[in-house]
């Protein structure tokens, strides 16, 4: 039986793509928006006002946390990393998002693959 | 190199967070303005065309720091809307009520059977309405509601308590229903009521109100004294007595809220009818929250 997709679904897309991003390493908001624009080709974009907000409720949430260290240029920034509760959210969004794509694809003919 | 800190925290003043968290936001926004703008100086002449275009990253201060103050608060979607509509609506009330007892108790009966009985409750309640501005101001200065509800209903409610107060000293052709009680309404005021009503539809839609928002601002005069003469219902049963008190009580229902309400609502129409992109009382920046496909792809 496929799973029924939650109306949030759209809110969380832009969840889904911080927090599969931060699941291989930790970066600060200024890279997590450059590696997102980078590995989409421009296709995906977040500016900084659309980023932060977001963030800073994830964290609220529990789902990220943020800590200043220093990057490799030696200047102080915010990483931010999953947290254990973060991680175990990626696993359902991911197939929601499977599911919501899916369906589009049954009715539209949008394949995600 | 630019200040970023203190760019920021200029465009941030009215960030409403603990101090140790703002600076934190501060801090935070300046490291990420300050990657931009160096890659962006990469391509610029100078210096400060470089400083422009990354401040252009950012459309709306002010919309960014009511986005942030809003996520970094606990349970802040309700107070938002508590703070910025509930509170205040609760003290015009409140306010309006209070000060109309006060009112009408030193005040003779001078215009019975005429519309113009309630020129006390239409010189009170507009300082209600003020005091809900101040209210919707005090819990948050980037407050949406402020200019698109609160202040436009304030600048109606003025209109229409002027319009009535000018209308009052001369006299005018009026309409007289004959009823088992007759009742006298002024022309010359219905005809300002409608203009009252177009203002008020006109500065919120300015506000970029919704609809709704317009059409509550608009008609605000007759459902706030609709509401105001129900909460007086209790103390007017006291005074006229039961069933007078609910026979005055529905004329006035009609006299002083429906026809006025019409009235309003008929200088409203023109403004009623565009759509605004904002369809809640919301404030714009709720849509903006959500984040999905759409507003990544785009």
């Amino acid at each position: 039986m496929t799973k029924r997709i939650r109306p949030q679904i759209t809110r969380g897309s832009a969840e889904l793509a911080i927090l599969a991003l931060l699941a291989d390493q930790s970066l600060y908001g200024f890279e997590i928006a450059k590696q997102i624009g980078e590995r989409t080709n421009g296709a995906l974009t977040f500016t900084l006002a659309s980023l932060y907000p977001l963030l800073y409720e994830m964290e609220k949430r529990g789902s990220v946390e943020g800590r200043w260290q220093r990057n490799h240029a030696g200047r102080d920034r915010r990483y931010y990393r999953l947290t254990p509760a973060g991680r175990k959210q990626l696993a359902p969004l991911r197939q929601e998002w499977r599911a919501f794509f899916h369906a589009l694809d049954v009715l539209a003919g949008v394949s995600h693959a | 190199m630019p200040d970023w800190k203190k760019l920021v925290r200029e465009r941030l003043s009215v960030l409403n967070l603990p101090p140790s968290a703002k600076n934190e936001v501060i801090a935070e926004l300046a490291a990420h303005l300050e990657e931009i703008h160096e890659k962006v100086r990469q391509a610029c002449v100078t210096d400060a065309a470089a400083v422009e275009l990354t401040l252009q990253e950012i459309d709306n201060w002010s919309v960014l720091a009511r986005n942030i103050r809003r996520a970094k608060s606990e349970g802040e979607s309700m107070n938002y809307r508590t703070k910025s509509l509930l509170w205040p609506f609760a003290a015009v009330t409140w306010l309006g009520a209070s000060l109309s007892v006060m009112v009408l108790q030193r005040t003779d009966r001078l215009y019975p059977n005429l519309i113009l009985f309630y020129l006390p409750w239409l010189a009170t309640l507009p300082l209600a309405c003020a005091a809900a501005a101040y209210l919707a101001q005090r819990a948050d200065p980037t407050n949406d509601r402020i200019k698109r509800l609160w202040l436009s209903v304030t600048v109606t409610w003025l209109g229409a308590m002027l319009s009535l107060m000018v209308v009052d000293r001369a006299d005018h052709p009026s309409l007289v229903l004959r009823r088992p009680i007759p009742v006298t309404f002024s022309l010359p005021w219905l005809a300002t009521l409608i203009l009252v009503g177009a203002a008020g539809a006109y500065l919120a839609q300015r506000a970029d109100a919704p609809r709704k928002t317009r059409l509550v601002v608009a008609t605000s005069p007759a459902l706030l004294l609709g509401i105001v003469m129900l909460l007086l219902l209790p103390w007017r049963v006291t005074v006229d007595g039961y069933p007078w008190a609910f026979t005055f009580f529905a004329l006035d229902v009609e006299n002083c809220v429906v026809v006025p309400g019409l009235a309003l609502l008929l200088g409203a129409s023109p403004f009623l009818r565009q759509r605004s992109a904002n369809s809640s009382l919301l404030p714009e920046d709720d849509a903006n929250a959500s984040m999905g496909p759409t507003a990544l792809l785009g």
